[in-house]
């Protein structure tokens, strides 16, 4: 995936119309910044980046929401949004349910996408910001973890969305006897192919995963 | 150095050690997880080369969020011209 600069936006169907005043600006700029050489080059790189991800993630984000039919979407985002404010693993299958459940949306197919998977990163970073409010459960009482604070939050959290990808796993697509098993998570890996939301979950999951085990490394 | 799976790594190390606030911090990470892997590079070189871009980058990102939010291109006029600003006087510097 790609943010080509504003076009990607331009003339999707249901977008809010004011974001033209701020896309000429953005050309403005970038017609500025390319003229820098050098140091300053490399630099006003990023100054542009930054810029076509602040419109790109806001135009996504604005416009999903904003689409024909929207009381179904709206409801679903206030679901997310009360979602997100809850705590522990119940929340977290909660969570993967609504973003594997994102309704299709012709015309906006994607802001949705982009939607999904800025969904999804926050959730990530939601939950490794719980900090004390989960144990850690390898540990015993008035026992301590090795090393900073932020490898006990990558764990937390890991501990959480590996146990709800799971549980997750089992409701939607086993027996739901609570207990995940081998098949379900082989069904959850096929349904991932047709859900973005779930999709960029897992992708960022697995890199969070990776993350942790370099934290571990060093 | 830093490819991949060790760009949001080297990210998140680089957020840790910075004075910015928690909720910043969460927020710029957003925007690196965000960023497609294959255009992480320049962001990537940028901290790398000098850690207290970090900062500038995140007061840059937010101040353009909130312009975008509040539809006022005044602010984001004003935010292009502070950049062509500090440009300048970094390609004067050579």
């Amino acid at each position: 995936m790609s943010f080509e600069r504003s076009s990607n936006f331009e003339n999707q169907e249901g977008q809010p119309e004011n974001f033209s005043e701020m896309k000429r600006v953005f050309k403005e700029e970038e017609g500025i910044l390319a003229q820098f050489r050098g140091k300053a080059k490399g630099i006003a790189k990023v100054l542009a980046l930054v810029s076509t991800m602040s419109l790109g993630m806001a135009v996504a984000q604005e416009t999903w929401a904003g689409q024909e039919g929207q009381g179904e979407q709206k409801s679903n985002v206030e679901q997310i949004e009360k979602a997100k404010e809850k705590i522990g693993e119940e929340r977290a299958v909660e969570l993967l349910s609504l973003l594997y459940n994102l309704p299709d949306t012709p015309g906006a197919n994607q802001a949705k996408n982009l939607w999904g998977k800025q969904e999804a990163a926050r959730i990530m970073i939601k939950l490794f910001s719980l900090d004390n409010k989960l144990g850690f459960p390898e540990l015993k009482a008035g026992e301590k973890l090795e090393g900073t604070p932020s490898i006990i939050d990558i764990k937390n959290g890991l501990h959480v969305i590996g146990n709800a990808t799971g549980l997750f796993a089992d409701k939607m697509f086993g027996n739901k006897d609570g207990n995940p098993d081998i098949e379900e998570m082989q069904k959850l890996q096929v349904a991932m192919k047709d859900s973005v939301g779930l999709q960029e979950y897992i992708e960022m999951e697995g890199e969070v995963s990776a993350l942790s085990r370099n934290v571990q490394e060093q | 150095m830093y490819k991949n799976n060790k760009d949001i790594e080297f990210i998140a190390q680089a957020l840790r050690e910075s004075s910015l606030s928690k909720e910043d911090q969460d927020d710029f990470l957003l925007f690196c997880f965000m960023t497609p892997k294959s255009e992480r590079e320049p962001l990537i070189a940028l901290i790398q080369d000098d850690p207290s871009w970090i900062q500038k980058l995140s007061i840059n990102y937010k101040a353009k969020k909130q312009a975008i939010r509040d539809r006022n291109s005044d602010l984001l006029d004003a935010i292009v011209q502070e950049e062509q600003t500090m440009l300048s006087e970094i390609e004067q510097r050579g």
